[in-house]
């Protein structure tokens, strides 16, 4: 790669075509909302571009988290059934949230905080939970438990929690890709904690996005999809889990009909989608749908592809991948 | 001879070091076997298709007539109805960087490898 | 009323013009060598060069234009004439400017080298606009110098010494 570019430098030099300073290139990794966030202004970069970025992420943080007392979401979790005035980013979040549940039947729910909770998957207090007590969990779950009125206000039925904390990493990338287009950046990559948003391209070449092989305990992919102005959101099981004394895995995609962990064919599913709050939301429906109802689902929706990787490493891909998806390991295979 | 004048011995010894150098650094890129063949058609999305199944391809546009031939980890141009038939005369390619051009037809093959960092961010 | 002049020019110009196709066609029965497509003797620029030595830049402009075309009639798709059209005139451009400024440094050879190296680079980038790509057509650069090299050579040495007999003829 590096050496093409030198080649494309000789030849640009010896060509006397001189650059300007609107190519100029930044990079920037801070960590935030409990990830690692990387932004890659490949163009009309600056300091108070960066800046710009960054402070609008801890806002989004601190607004969204599901665990920081003065955020947004935490009020509204507490407010024991009474209406919270909440930023208008945050009503919109959770409005999207709403739509995307209505959109996928229930299989991807904000309303699973305290089922999210429970189980505890990711912190100190992890756990599996008995059966009674999930019983009672699920029965707080659902779109009837949330009442949104315009301007921004949301209340929850008392013992509800709503958790955004995957969508909102999406409603952030989808705002960096906003706030970078405002300042004229043609090119740019945004790799919020594994969730990737592109805007443009790479001169003339797509941007190559590796797809995480979920059978390895290391950063490798199965696969490259070649893409520009959209965004790449994997949801697996093997992204956070904890397995039990008796050697059962409990990955953090809860199914919230069953207030388990989804249990089905699947290891990983990957959405391209323009918008990442929705690539968000419909890599976390698509795996509770499993395999077969997934695949006819992201069918029908003309503005999102997907790609599922079942447990026996056989990848399907939704029609309109077929030519922009690479597979680059050989233990994996697309089935006719 | 005596044609022949100093700067002309300067330029043609300049061209031969430009071209030796650049042709060291392409070989860089050549010499390993490659494991994908990318095929470009004008200005469409690039096609890939891994370089070790048998397989034959049509990439034939209207009467653009070009067939191509994957087989033992080698590429050729079966068939084409261009005029120069380069791209048929040009045999098989194998290596990585390896080419085949169809200019009439805007078809270009390139053979890559899989360079495990050659992805620009990773999904997960 | 078309002078005497005029008249001359134009036979011999058309004479030039029939010499350079007959050339280009001939070329192509030469065996080419399959790992590089695209080199050529580039035999026609002979004809191009000795017009611009013993004429002028535009009678040599005229010559590569109508070869160009008209080869183009009988054969070739739209993008070889481009092809062939952008390496002409870039060729032409450097060969002239190389002819007026640089005659001191260089001879005939060199400023053929001069010719051929700007006309193979002008058909490079042709190549890369049309692949949208310059990765192949990179590869293929230093084969494209190099061939150039020879080529140039070997047209500067057949202009030079044409040059050479003609101007005896001229004189005698």
């Amino acid at each position: 790669m590096g050496k093409r570019i030198f080649s494309i430098l000789i030849l640009t030099s010896f060509l006397l075509v001189s650059c300007v300073d609107s190519h100029r290139s930044m990079k920037e990794v801070v960590f935030v909302m409990d990830t690692i966030v990387t932004l890659d202004v490949r163009d009309h970069a600056n300091e108070k571009l960066l800046k710009k970025m960054t402070d609008r992420l801890m806002e989004i943080d601190s607004l969204m988290s599901f665990s920081k007392e003065e955020s947004d979401i935490y009020q509204v979790n507490h407010a024991k059934g009474e209406s919270v005035l909440v930023d208008s980013s945050t009503y919109y979040v959770v409005k999207k949230a709403v739509e995307y549940t209505q959109m996928s039947g229930g299989c991807f729910d904000p309303s699973i905080g305290r089922l999210v909770a429970l189980w505890g998957i990711g912190s100190d207090d992890e756990h599996v939970p008995s059966i009674k007590e999930i019983e009672e969990v699920v029965e707080t779950i659902g779109l009837d438990k949330i009442s949104l009125s315009e301007p921004n206000s949301i209340s929850l039925m008392d013992g509800t929690m709503i958790d955004v904390g995957a969508i909102a990493k999406g409603f952030a990338a989808d705002e960096m890709i906003r706030i970078a287009k405002e300042a004229g950046v043609e090119s740019a990559i945004f790799n919020l904690g594994g969730n990737i948003s592109v805007l443009g391209s790479k001169g003339s070449d797509s941007f190559r996005i590796g797809i995480r092989n979920p059978f390895s305990e290391s950063d490798e992919y199965f696969g490259i999809v070649e893409v520009t102005d959209t965004s790449v959101v994997t949801s697996g099981n093997y992204e956070r889990y904890f397995i039990d004394e008796s050697g059962v895995k409990y990955h953090h995609i809860l199914d919230p009909f069953s207030g388990y962990p989804a249990d089905n064919e699947l290891s990983g599913v990957t959405v391209i989608c323009s918008s990442s709050i929705k690539a968000d939301a419909f890599s976390t429906a698509l795996y509770v749908m499993g395999l077969e109802k997934g695949l006819a689902f992201i069918e029908q929706m003309d503005d999102m592809e997907a790609i599922f990787v079942t447990n026996s490493r056989d990848v399907y891909l939704s029609t309109g991948l077929q030519t922009s998806f690479l597979l680059c390991d050989d233990s994996f295979r697309i089935p006719e | 001879m005596n044609m022949m004048k100093r700067g002309d011995y300067i330029l043609i010894i300049f061209l031969l070091l430009f071209a030796g150098v650049l042709f060291l650094h392409n070989m860089n890129n050549i010499q390993e076997k490659g494991t994908m063949v990318e095929i470009r058609f004008a200005d469409e999305d690039p096609i890939y298709v891994s370089i070790d199944q048998n397989t034959t391809l049509d990439l034939s546009h209207g009467d653009l007539v070009n067939i191509l031939c994957i087989e033992d980890e080698k590429v050729y141009m079966l068939e084409s109805n261009c005029r120069d038939q380069l791209c048929v005369r040009r045999g098989e390619i194998s290596l990585e960087g390896e080419s085949i051009v169809c200019l009439p037809h805007r078809i270009s093959i390139v053979i890559l490898g899989t360079d495990k960092g050659d992805i620009d961010a990773l999904s997960q | 009323m078309p002078s005497a002049n005029n008249i001359q020019r134009f036979t011999r110009l058309s004479l030039f013009v029939t010499m350079a196709l007959v050339l280009s066609y001939m070329e192509r029965f030469l065996p080419i060598l399959p790992a590089f497509p695209g080199i050529k003797l580039g035999l026609a620029n002979i004809i191009t060069f000795i017009v611009l030595i013993m004429y002028s830049w535009k009678d040599a402009f005229f010559v590569l234009i109508a070869r160009v075309t008209l080869l183009s009639f009988f054969s070739a798709s739209g993008i070889s004439f481009l092809y062939s059209m952008s390496g002409g005139l870039m060729s032409l451009m450097a060969m002239t400017f190389a002819l007026k400024y640089l005659g001191n440094t260089f001879s005939l050879i060199g400023i053929s080298v001069i010719g051929a190296f700007m006309h193979n680079t002008a058909q490079m980038l042709v190549l890369a606009a049309v692949l949208r790509s310059f990765f192949i057509p990179l590869s293929y650069y230093p084969i494209l110098v190099l061939s150039a090299v020879l080529t140039g050579i070997l047209t500067g040495y057949i202009v030079a010494n044409l040059h050479r007999h003609l101007e005896k003829l001229g004189q005698s």
